[in-house]
């Protein structure tokens, strides 16, 4: 898990909000059943947004697809001054959340 | 290295192994260290009514493995990283008695000793994923000791980053060990006198306001005639608050003490909160139960 790239979804749109936070854009999938008729009394949301506080952001910004999450770990660590179990543990519950909002990728190389 | 104690158990380990799993209960219970990637040690207890003979345990447990297969018999067909043959052997070192070999697909040191002082069996294992560092083992067991009373009874603990002195008749009543968040709660059977040692990280992020604006948040919402303090301490300014409560089962006036301040060298907010026990006027006597600033030695 230390060794894996976490990478930003590509697709996704971001932007960053006045509190520090980020606002990202990540397109959904569109189901299988949603075709017309169906489609055109069910709209479905094109996109769903996945909106980060100014902590969440700085995790999801060092997500760059080359630093291990060892490294964000790490990073995250001595920016807050945490121990490394301390980062360790925030940051991959949170890694693990943007990837299930699809907002990241991880490679593991 | 660097100091943890424990279940009023000293010992010295790499300082980059964190404790990760503990035990609150006194009798018999285990806490477990790793390092960035992995579990490298564990420390488990057992009272016991007198010292135990430990050759025979070490042999009974390499005979008992060696029937359920978890341990091969004779040489081990595994290497450690060093490329040499690691047979289940049966070892001492100081006081230590125990056994190196494979379990699990690591090598382990496994050994135990009778900690008299204490009246109880302690049993350290250590995984060498990167083969056996002889010396460290030997470090790390020399070090092994039972953490005395101080004056007056009371006993330090020494984990997650707090450095406290507790009541030695006072029990681990709650720990916490999460991100920017280390508890350590002590409480008597009836919790008339109860101790809380905190260390609070991340507190640009959160503390909204003064130390000592927190600190008042911070009480019981049956404090009385609360009065606030301020002291300095070591280069730390110290917010105390003071008051009566009505504590434990028989909700009779006690008395309460809180101090709570911000470490400039770890930045992390430190507080101590005291219900029930004698002296503890103001702030500083609090401050003197809990240490920050690693290195420095433990106030009062």
């Amino acid at each position: 898990m230390l060794a894996a790239r976490p990478a930003r979804n590509a697709a996704a749109e971001a932007a960053r909000e006045a509190s520090g936070g980020v606002r990202i854009a990540v397109k959904r999938k569109r189901p299988r059943w949603h075709v017309p008729p169906l489609s055109w009394v069910v709209p479905i949301q094109p996109t769903r947004t996945v909106r980060l506080d100014p902590l969440g952001a700085q995790v999801w910004e060092l997500c760059d697809g080359e630093r291990t999450v060892e490294a964000i770990v790490d990073a995250f660590a001595a920016e807050h001054r945490l121990s490394f179990h301390e980062a360790r543990v925030a940051v991959t519950g949170y890694l693990s959340q943007l990837v299930q909002r699809g907002a990241l990728a991880i490679a593991i190389r | 290295m660097q100091w943890t104690i424990w279940r009023h158990i000293r010992l010295e380990l790499p300082a980059d192994w964190e404790m990760l799993q503990f035990s609150r209960n006194m009798v018999a219970g285990r806490c477990a260290f790793a390092d960035r990637t992995q579990f490298r040690a564990e420390l488990s207890w057992q009272a016991v009514s007198g010292p135990p003979d430990l050759e025979r345990l070490a042999s009974d447990y390499l005979a008992k493995r060696r029937l359920d297969g978890t341990i091969a018999g004779g040489v081990s067909p595994r290497r450690d990283s060093r490329g040499g043959d690691v047979p289940p052997t049966l070892a001492r070192v100081g006081e230590w008695h125990g056994l190196r070999c494979h379990e699990g697909g690591l090598l382990t040191s496994r050994f135990s000793r009778y900690l008299g002082e204490e009246g109880c069996l302690i049993e350290f294992v250590l995984l060498w994923p990167q083969g056996l560092d002889a010396s460290l083992e030997a470090d790390i067991l020399a070090r092994v000791a039972a953490e005395r009373p101080w004056p007056g009874g009371w006993r330090r603990w020494r984990a997650f980053g707090l450095d406290a002195l507790a009541p030695g008749n006072l029990d681990l009543v709650e720990c916490v060990a999460q991100p920017a968040l280390a508890r350590l709660g002590f409480a008597d059977a009836r919790e008339e006198h109860q101790v809380t040692f905190e260390r609070l990280g991340m507190v640009p992020q959160w503390l909204r306001g003064s130390v000592r604006d927190w600190l008042a948040r911070q009480v019981p919402s049956d404090l009385r005639d609360a009065s606030e303090g301020r002291a300095e301490a070591n280069g730390h300014q110290v917010e105390g608050l003071s008051g009566l409560r009505r504590g434990g089962a028989l909700r009779r006036p006690t008395r309460y003490a809180a101090a709570a301040w911000l470490c400039p060298a770890d930045g992390r907010l430190y507080r101590v909160a005291v219900t029930g026990l004698g002296a503890v006027e103001g702030g500083r006597p609090a401050l003197d139960r809990l240490s920050c600033c690693e290195g420095k030695p433990l106030r009062g």
